[in-house]
């Protein structure tokens, strides 16, 4: 609800003279005047909820599915489905997630601005241009109308009954391996194994014992040993790395950019980290919420670009113990994967020392 | 051409057409038009067609003009009807409709819209007037004596409602005045709307006769409590009796004109001190709690409803012709002794004088002269033309009782209204004499009270209830609040007090007279006598003076007076918010300990298991005020990670005393009940009460810390 205090007050010192007016004199003007002041608010409640009812707003993308700071084409489609016509009536866009502007009728909209009005069955178009700033799943485009009363004294906020939501894909970065550097964590690791052998020369190979695969056996090493030889298995691939996605829970509507900035980040982190291990082919795990916990071990693109595609859609738990439950999980994971480094990312910890933590047990 | 603007511009030539078919001429045009050929006819509207379709192109095309048109239409709409000539109403809706319209297209332009975009909202304002136009609207100004009478109905209904249910509390703050129709009557300026709230019982039975029961005289002012009080142990009966004995009145003609009576009084909603009872009481049976104050004018304590008294009470016709004759006739005889007295009384009415009063009483009484000075002096001094206008009526007068009569007949011609003009003199018995000429009860009763003063006649303001029986069959007659009244009693010499109706609209006691005559006495000669001197009488009332006269000619050819003003009585409003209020706070905390009691006995008696988990969940309650967790759903063990350590909590045989382990180990013993169906032992439960309390009294201390901080 907005309100122009200034036609309010004037509003009512008119509704005032009219009672006086009403209460001094009878007749059919007098009460004329104060019967049309009593219920122009009614009437123009009534004339809103007409206009309200016979709008119809068309948005369109070309995806539902958008890249995050990629310029995407938007159009609109008011329409008037009734033969009363709809007055004085702003859109009020998304502009905080996303860049919004028109292209063509470019004056029509903006909460600021003037405002639109449609005759009766009148039909317009708007094209203009979006561009999603934050990861993540939102309603773009215009969300809601504010219909005004004939003297602009008050206006009522109503939802768009259809919106348009977007899914916007994280990009993909260095930010995951600039905050880590990972081969530094796996380098660094190495040295403090307790139960590792060390990577001494001489120390790769060692007797053939059943179930060493056959390539891995040392053809020449053989020959002069006179018996089977294999290789050690490279020691990073032992090593394993796990990532724990601890998302938050979706937060109450009022804070719902804050929200979208948040998961922007941990999407973006997460997509970054994983990328960066399955474009080296190596093997990540990966566990997340995607209504039930996902553990997933990703080495190829391929995997990832599952991976990717799932977790554009936003982490989500089926459950509200869920974020407890994934806290517990990751406990008890670093306490009994002995030869995993741990990366624990917290999106409620976000700008916090929080945000991610890594358990390395080597 | 927009579609707006023509619609605009049809509207406007509507209005016009409307307007015109109002003027003089329009009659002749219409027999002028009906007596042309079809041709002509046809020729005529065509051209008609052709000049509108050039109007509206070239009103289209300058707007200027149409606005200086829609202007023009306003003003002779507003002239017209200021000068009351006749108008449509759909005319005048159509104005508003455009001007409204047109207003807007200025405020668009304000907030900078363009100015193509200025009819927009026509159709919402043609709307707005059809419905403005359907609501009927009247001739007259607002009458705003409906917020009053809302008011008072609210007031009403509150009243009974709190009254039947919690009757204690009405009483607040007003324990001596009657709070119905009786206590409005207090404020001269206010309007006064009937009540049918029940305030009295009486069981009695006096088919056809007026009873005037008594409330109290002149507020039971200290200047008359003495006669009051006389009053009420049943001296009037002397006064009486002395008037028939001084005329040698016998047994046969006393009783033509007045009997011993037998009557209950029970109080219904009414909640007053004073004694309601007939002005001849002869005794009254008092209750235990019946109990008198100092002095002697009414009870010691507030009567409520449910209060009864019996009594006795002298029933006198005072329109009676033969009564009449002994008060326009004072005859002064010394006082007999009280054996004497006591023989008349019973010869009369078989009724024994010691019963009301004493042979001392009767010495006192009899020896003693009345100081009647009290009863002469006026609240305010009296204007020039109250006091010409007593002796006018004193003039044609031949006695006391006389003079009486001549003003009760003279103020029954003002006219009866409940919501009476506003009387703006300072005297306000002037006002109601010669400007407003208008009033109730309360001014006719209080004007004739003046009246008489000035004409040295001793009289007094009398409040009460007037009832006229209307059958006479045995049972109880409710007496409502709309029977409250007020009337004046004037000293007739040699008869003692006589009641007189000067309220127009009420019978008077001629009116009610019960028509006994004595065998002798030919009826209709009697009355022919009697419609004679009244006649004689009117012959000497005054005029009304002419501001008065023409206020109520006005009244009567008009209906009702237009410029009249209503007044909205403040106090019985705020009385109203008042006792809503009350009432309102009064069923909520019945309704809070209610609740609090249900909750405890069902606490009390519900098993191990229940206790614990309503004592969890008040816990929990309290928790996510005093840590509040920004979870959706915190778990207890959210709030244990938030706990301080090392608060003590000091109760007795509690082992935990450390609140972050005593809640851990509430925590426990919770969820091992909840999931492992492992009941709360009796210690449990009391360590989970003891921890409730802990933080019951830890809120509080954190209120009062945050409260004198700030």
């Amino acid at each position: 609800m907005k309100t122009n205090w200034l036609r309010l007050i004037i509003y009512l010192c008119l509704l005032i003279a009219g009672f006086v007016y009403a209460s001094n004199m009878g007749g059919a003007l007098p009460y004329l005047c104060l019967f049309s002041l009593l219920l122009y608010f009614p009437v123009s409640g009534i004339f809103i909820f007409i206009s309200y009812q016979s709008l119809r707003v068309i948005q369109a993308l070309p995806s539902h599915r958008v890249m995050k700071d990629e310029d995407q084409a938007y159009e609109i489609t008011l329409e008037n489905a009734f033969f009363l016509p709809i007055n004085d009536m702003q859109l009020v866009p998304e502009d905080e997630l996303t860049e919004f502007e028109f292209f063509e009728n470019s004056d029509i909209i903006y909460r600021s601005g003037p405002v639109i009005s449609l005759k009766g069955f009148e039909k317009i178009t708007a094209k203009g241009r979006i561009s999603c700033r934050y990861a993540g799943v939102y309603d773009v485009g215009i969300l809601s109308t504010v219909f005004y009363d004939a003297f602009g004294i008050i206006g009522v906020e109503l939802p768009l009954p259809s919106l348009f939501e977007a899914t916007v894909i994280p990009r993909i970065t260095d930010i995951a391996n600039s905050v880590l550097d990972f081969e530094n964590l796996k380098n660094s690791s190495r040295i403090k194994s307790r139960l590792l052998r060390e990577p001494i020369p001489g120390n790769e190979l060692r007797p053939y014992t059943i179930g060493d695969p056959m390539k891995t056996i040392h053809w020449k090493a053989s020959a002069s040993a006179g018996e089977l030889i294999s290789r050690t298995p490279e020691l990073l691939d032992l090593r394993k790395i796990a990532l724990i996605l601890i998302a938050q829970p979706p937060a109450s509507d009022k804070n719902k950019s804050e929200f979208i900035k948040k998961r922007d980040y941990f999407l973006e982190f997460a997509v970054s980290c994983v990328y960066y291990h399955a474009n080296k082919g190596e093997s990540i795990r990966v566990i997340y919420p995607r209504g039930s916990i996902k553990d997933v071990q990703i080495s190829t693109l391929d995997e990832f670009s599952k991976f990717y595609d799932d977790i554009s859609r936003g982490p989500f738990y089926n459950r509200d113990s869920g974020v407890e439950y994934l806290k517990e999980y990751s406990e008890g994971m670093a306490s009994d994967e002995q030869d995993t480094i741990i990366i624990i990312i917290r999106e409620s910890e976000y700008r916090t020392e929080g945000f991610i933590e890594v358990r390395n047990n080597l | 051409m927009k579609s707006g603007t023509i619609f605009e511009i049809l509207l406007l030539f509507a209005a016009i057409l409307g307007m015109a078919s109002k003027a003089p001429g329009a009659g002749n045009l219409l027999d002028y038009l009906r007596d042309r050929e079809f041709a002509e006819l046809f020729f005529m509207v065509s051209v008609l067609l052709i000049s509108l379709y050039a109007i509206v192109r070239i009103l289209a095309n300058f707007p200027v003009i149409l606005r200086f048109m829609i202007l023009a239409l306003d003003i002779s709409v507003v002239v017209f009807s200021l000068y009351g000539m006749e108008i449509y109403k759909a005319v005048i809706a159509v104005a508003v409709a455009l001007s409204l319209t047109e207003f807007q297209r200025v405020v668009s332009g304000i907030s900078g819209y363009p100015a193509s975009w200025g009819l927009r909202w026509i159709s919402l304002f043609v709307f707005l007037e059809i419905f403005s136009f359907i609501i009927p609207s009247s001739i007259e100004p607002i009458d705003w004596s409906f917020v009053y009478r809302i008011g008072y109905t609210v007031r009403d209904g509150f009243e009974s409602f709190v009254e039947d249910t919690g009757y204690f509390f009405s009483g607040i703050g007003s324990g001596g005045a009657y709070q119905s129709g009786y206590s409005t009557l207090q404020n001269i300026n206010a309007s006064v709307r009937s009540s049918n709230r029940e305030e009295l019982y009486v069981t009695a039975v006096q088919s056809g006769r007026k009873l005037y029961l008594v409330g109290n005289v002149e507020g039971n002012d200290e200047a008359f409590a003495f006669d009051v009080a006389d009053d009420l142990e049943g001296r009037r009966l002397l006064e009486f009796l002395y008037a028939l004995y001084s005329h040698n009145v016998k047994r046969e003609e006393a009783r033509l004109y007045a009997g011993v009576s037998k009557m209950s009084v029970e109080y219904g909603y009414l909640r007053t001190a004073d004694i309601i009872r007939p002005g001849e009481l002869l005794r009254i049976e008092y209750g235990k709690n019946d109990e008198l104050n100092a002095s002697g004018t009414g009870f010691d304590r507030v009567h409520k409803k449910g209060d009864k008294f019996d009594l006795m009470y002298l029933s006198i016709d005072y329109g009676s012709p033969y009564l009449e004759k002994i008060m326009r006739d004072p005859v002064r005889v010394p006082y007999p002794d009280y054996e004497k007295m006591s023989e008349y009384c019973q010869e009369l009415y078989d009724f024994q004088l010691d019963r009301t009063v004493s042979v001392a009483e009767y010495k006192e009484w009899s020896e003693k002269g009345r100081d009647l000075s009290s009863y002469l002096i006026n609240d305010e001094p009296a204007t020039d033309r109250m006091k010409n206008l007593a002796a006018d009526l004193a003039a044609g007068a031949d006695s006391d009782y006389d003079i009486c009569r001549a003003v009760e007949k003279y103020l029954r011609q003002y006219k009866y209204n409940t919501s009476p003009a506003q009387i703006t003199s300072e005297n306000f018995v002037d006002g109601f004499l010669f400007e407003t000429g208008e009033g109730f009860c309360f001014h006719y009763a209080t004007a004739m009270v003046e009246l008489l003063r000035l004409n040295g006649i001793p009289a007094r303001f009398v409040q009460g209830y007037s009832y006229q029986f209307k059958d006479n069959k045995q049972g109880t007659k409710s007496i409502m609040g709309n029977n409250a009244h007020a009337w004046a009693e004037a000293y007739i010499d040699g008869t003692g007090w006589v009641p007189f109706e000067p309220t127009a609209g009420r019978t008077t006691s001629i009116d009610n007279t019960w028509k006994r005559y004595l065998p002798e006495d030919d009826p209709q000669l009697v009355a022919a006598d009697v419609a004679e001197s009244e006649k004689d009488m009117e012959a000497v009332i005054p005029e009304l003076p002419d501001a008065v006269s023409e206020a109520i000619m006005n009244d009567e050819t008009e209906g009702t007076s237009s410029d009249k003003l209503h007044y909205v009585d403040v106090m019985i409003i705020l009385h109203t918010v008042g006792i809503v209020l009350l009432t309102g706070i009064f069923y909520v905390l019945l309704a809070l300990v209610l609740i609090f009691l249900i909750r405890f006995l069902r606490y009390r008696n519900s098993p191990m298991e229940r206790k614990f988990d309503k004592n969890v969940r008040d816990i929990r309650r309290l928790l996510s005020k005093q840590f509040p967790v920004y979870n959706r759903q915190p778990l207890l063990e959210d709030y244990i990670t938030l706990m301080p350590e090392g608060e003590i909590l000091e109760y007795e045989y509690l082992e935990i005393t450390d609140m972050k382990q005593l809640m851990s180990h509430i925590s426990e013993v919770y969820y091992r009940q909840r999931f492992a169906g492992i009941t709360a032992k009796g210690t449990d439960v009391r360590d989970a009460e003891y921890l409730r309390k802990y933080l019951i009294r830890r809120a509080l201390k954190n209120f009062h810390l945050r409260r004198n901080a700030s």
